[in-house]
């Protein structure tokens, strides 16, 4: 039932052409003064106190504005983002507020004006931090090290494939030892990673119960077996609960397990890698731990190890000398090398370091269970909305932090997809909803996730929303096949988003593909 | 639907269905079933159909049966000791088409709840003419090809759904029914990855027991399976008997060594031997005596597919692939190939083994991996027929 009074909402659409395309010739921001004549008779032409190598032949191809244009040009933009702006409950990723406070942190030149090849007795108070850092997800993980250098989640999980390699390397079983196994619902870069390192992949599948099987595991273990890469719970909430028997198997049988755990918000000092037995573990701290969704840039993927993969870390680690003060190690013999360059993202680190400290254990231990809490709360309001059914339902006991959803019977009744739902829900506002990793195996996905940030009057709001538009397929299935409608933009034409020669991404390859000429 | 207790059940069993499965003429429609018989092939159908009705046997006295005479239905009733109510005289042993559906018409002119038939695509489809949504179908699978979605996993499996029937029936629940594809090949031709839509019929809500329709091949797409292909065709040693059973996804290892032109069939089993294709569509025997003429070379291989969205691996369209025929090749001599989007379709993934010579003979482990791509398998749950499938449940 709908608890809410839905907004009108409507995205401001500006419909104007590229930056490239307007302005005039000659149109300036800002004039920079003439050279006054004394001191051109003292220097002489400006340009020929430049290297001739240095000279650009031909001028730039610069859009010619005034400032006040190029000021409007920029705010219409950030007016028609697409993200972020409304409701944004985006499973999987956990969708969490940036405090600003963090950011006025790392916009100060302590942070911002550090150069990476400062000699490290300069830049104390980075690692630090970075130590500082690294102790704390010690406590929370159980593992004996972390590293900051990983530019993502994917980026973590191929330092663990690398450390498996280097692993057995060092024992000379790697010729033997070259498969690594997964699950049908681990993230994607987890056998993507793996495949990258060299190795083979067996991916087991999920069972009835929700999992795969230990019968499955044992099946493929071997003494080929060099690791096992698994993330629990999973993106459809659910928990494997034999993952203590599953990770003495693969010891057993002289292989590593590595922990995906990309998402911990649902578990947080619930448990630890360490404790159920992993020898490393990854948290993405854009998902957990309050720093910004960087759509592929600032991102950081903390990856943690027990004492055994300690020595094959990508170096430079961050050490303590005797006297409390902080140095640089390089990676020793046994090192996979370098992951990323230097030590990281390390303004991530400081966001996610000031968030953690801000939480504290206990607000960690709040966060997980408010996370938990409104997931329940949300499956029971969801399941009331004719339609919407639950990704396999017949499992029993309560999902964590998401529950992955179906909304396949509403597809059959009406015609309307989870893409479409998908799409006219934004027409209120609401921002775009996660659908499903592959494979979908559930029919016309999608996955929420609220995490502890959204409010009830958030969530509440987002399911009615989503029950709107239920009903609107019921009523005006085209309406919602069409959308959206309020949005910056409507719905888009995708056919050609496979053909290269129709797609561009600069404005030299737009004028290349579609004759334009300027 | 009926007064409680009480289950009207028209049996009707295609006595030619499969016949053409081991001697590798892919069905038994029109003229195939003479040929089939000069080729001595047997009559499995009412086998299948006896393992059915004997596993309803306990609840026996809670159906009234209706059958057409004869070999059609009532001859094996009456072996069980089941009255039946005769709805249709057939002809003898020469039983048509035509009969099918002149039963169907009586089965419908009696009311009957459900019609349980042993049969093929060729069978579903003679039946689904007549009586369209109008009476739940469910298939008994006897046939060369199953495509459809009305038949059960196995001959047990359809007595299931129909004991879980009755049980529903008498604690007053509701039937549940749902809409499935009738599918079937074109009469014209033999695109064995190809199949054609009849109609939607009705049958049982029983996804675990019911055996899904069969969704068209994307082989020839997948690049991580071409890939595989390529590699697969690389590495065939000299002095080895290969076998390519039926389906595009072995058959592109053949592509990739320009051994198939446009009027090779998917449908058939072929044979590689040092580099040289020596047999094309082979039988059970033709495929045996390959193997006892190969003996001295390396122990023969062979690469299959899976049949897409039913997950069969033996004992639907390559019925000529035996039990005794893979017994001898062996099951770790068996590479297994897939598109990742075919297996991963469905939880929970399983890989069916029916071999109609081979009732409780496991060849296969409780696991195999399925190639999906170079360097990458996934791992499936093998049930094999004769091994109670009610122990996938219990997993």
């Amino acid at each position: 039932m709908i608890k809410s009074k839905i907004r009108k909402y409507h995205a401001p659409v500006w419909d104007e052409p590229l930056v490239m395309q307007m302005g005039q010739s000659g149109r300036r921001g800002s004039i920079a003064p003439k050279t006054e004549s004394k001191i051109a008779d003292t220097v002489g032409n400006a340009l020929d106190l430049l290297p001739a190598g240095m000279k650009r032949a031909n001028p730039l191809n610069l859009p010619e504005l005034s400032e006040f244009e190029v000021q409007r040009h920029y705010l219409h933009l950030s007016q028609q983002t697409l993200g972020m702006m409304g409701i944004s409950l985006f499973g999987t990723c956990t969708m969490k507020y940036n405090p600003r406070v963090n950011e006025r942190i790392v916009y100060q030149p302590f942070v911002a004006e550090m150069h990476p090849h400062q000699d490290p007795e300069t830049m104390q108070g980075i690692l630090e931090v970075v130590n500082r850092f690294d102790h704390l997800l010690r406590k929370l993980s159980g593992l004996d090290k972390f590293v900051f250098q990983a530019g993502g989640g994917a980026d973590a999980a191929y330092t663990q494939a690398c450390m498996t390699r280097a692993y057995h390397a060092s024992r000379g079983e790697l010729e033997q030892r070259n498969e690594i196994i997964t699950t049908a619902q681990a993230h994607p870069c987890n056998p993507a990673t793996a495949a990258a390192a060299g190795f083979k992949i067996i991916t087991l599948p999920l069972e009835d119960d929700g999992f795969p099987s230990v019968e499955a595991l044992k099946a493929v273990v071997s003494n080929r077996t060099a690791a096992l890469m698994v993330n629990n719970p999973d993106d459809i909430g659910i928990y494997n609960p034999h993952i203590k028997e599953w990770v003495k198997i693969v010891h057993d049988a002289g292989g590593l397990c590595f922990y995906d755990h990309a998402n911990f918000n649902g578990v947080m000092t619930r448990i630890r890698a360490a404790d159920i037995g992993f020898d490393a573990c990854m948290y993405m701290l854009h998902k957990t731990f309050g720093g910004p969704k960087g759509g592929g840039g600032p991102a950081v993927g903390a990856y943690g190890c027990n004492e055994k993969l300690i020595p094959f870390l990508a170096g430079p680690t961050v050490e303590t000398n005797a006297d409390g003060s902080f140095y640089l190690k390089e990676g020793g013999e046994n090192s996979v090398g370098r992951i990323r360059e230097f030590l990281g993202n390390i303004p991530t680190v400081i966001r996610a370091y000031s968030w953690t400290r801000s939480m504290g254990i206990e607000g960690l231990r709040d966060a997980a269970n408010i996370s938990v809490l409104a997931n329940n709360y949300m499956e029971k309001r969801l399941l009331e909305i004719p339609g919407i059914t639950k990704g396999m339902p017949d499992v029993k006991g309560r999902r964590l932090e998401m529950t992955r959803y179906s909304l396949g019977e509403l597809t059959a009744d009406t015609g309307v997809s989870c893409f479409d739902v998908q799409n006219r829900m934004t027409d209120y506002g609401v921002d775009a909803y996660w659908l499903s990793h592959e494979p979908w195996f559930i029919p016309e996905p999608f996955t929420p996730e609220a995490g502890e940030l959204w409010s009830v009057e958030d969530i509440d709001y987002w399911i009615d929303v989503l029950e709107t538009v239920c009903n609107e397929a019921r009523t005006n299935p085209e309406l919602v096949k069409t959308s959206p409608h309020n949005q910056v933009v409507h719905k888009q034409n995708s056919t050609n988003l496979s053909d290269p020669a129709k797609w561009a991404t600069t404005w030299r390859a737009y004028k290349r593909k579609y004759g334009v000429t300027n | 639907m009926q007064k409680p207790g009480v289950l009207k059940i028209g049996l009707l069993i295609n006595p030619i269905a499969g016949m053409g499965g081991k001697v590798g003429l892919h069905g038994t429609d029109d003229s195939l079933a003479e040929r089939a018989k000069e080729l001595g092939a047997k009559s499995a159908s009412t086998e299948r159909a006896a393992r059915a009705i004997k596993a309803l046997l306990p609840q026996g006295e809670k159906i009234s049966f209706y059958a057409p005479s004869k070999a059609m239905g009532a001859d094996l009733l009456q072996s069980f000791n089941i009255d039946c109510q005769k709805i249709y005289e057939t002809d003898s042993l020469k039983t048509s088409s035509e009969d099918t559906k002149a039963a169907a018409l009586a089965f419908q002119a009696q009311g009957v709840d459900l019609i349980l038939f042993a049969g093929g695509d060729g069978t579903a489809r003679d039946i689904f003419s007549v009586v369209g949504e109008a009476i739940p179908i469910l298939g008994i699978p006897a046939g060369v090809k199953m495509r459809s979605g009305v038949f059960a996993n196995y001959p047990e499996e359809a007595a299931e759904i129909i004991l879980d029937a009755i049980a529903s029936i008498e604690s007053s629940k509701e039937l549940e029914f749902a809409n499935t594809e009738i599918l079937d090949l074109t009469d014209s031709e033999l695109d064995y990855s190809q199949s054609h839509y009849f109609g939607s019929a009705r049958t049982f809500s029983a996804p675990s027991k019911i055996t899904s329709p069969k969704v068209n091949s994307n082989a020839s797409s997948d690049v991580a399976l071409k890939e595989l292909a390529k590699h697969l065709s690389s590495e065939l040693a000299k002095d080895r008997l290969y076998f390519f059973g039926p389906g595009r996804s072995a058959k592109l290892i053949l592509n990739e060594l320009g051994l198939t032109d446009s009027g090779h069939s998917l449908a058939g089993v072929d044979a590689l031997f040092d580099g040289e294709l020596i047999g094309e569509d082979l039988d059970e025997s033709q495929i045996l005596e390959l193997i006892s003429s190969h003996s001295k070379a390396a122990e023969p291989f062979i690469f299959l597919g899976v049949i897409g969205g039913q997950g069969f691996l033996l004992g639907r369209g390559n019925q000529q692939l035996s039990h005794q025929v893979m017994s001898r090749i062996g099951a770790d001599n068996a590479f297994v190939l897939a598109s990742a989007s075919k297996m991963t379709g469905t939880v929970p993934t399983r890989l069916y083994v029916d071999f109609e010579d081979a009732l409780s003979k496991k060849l296969f482990p409780d696991f195999i991996q399925v190639h999906v791509a170079k360097n990458r398998t996934l791992v499936c749950k093998v049930v094999s027929s004769g091994f109670v499938p009610n122990s996938v449940k219990a997993s």
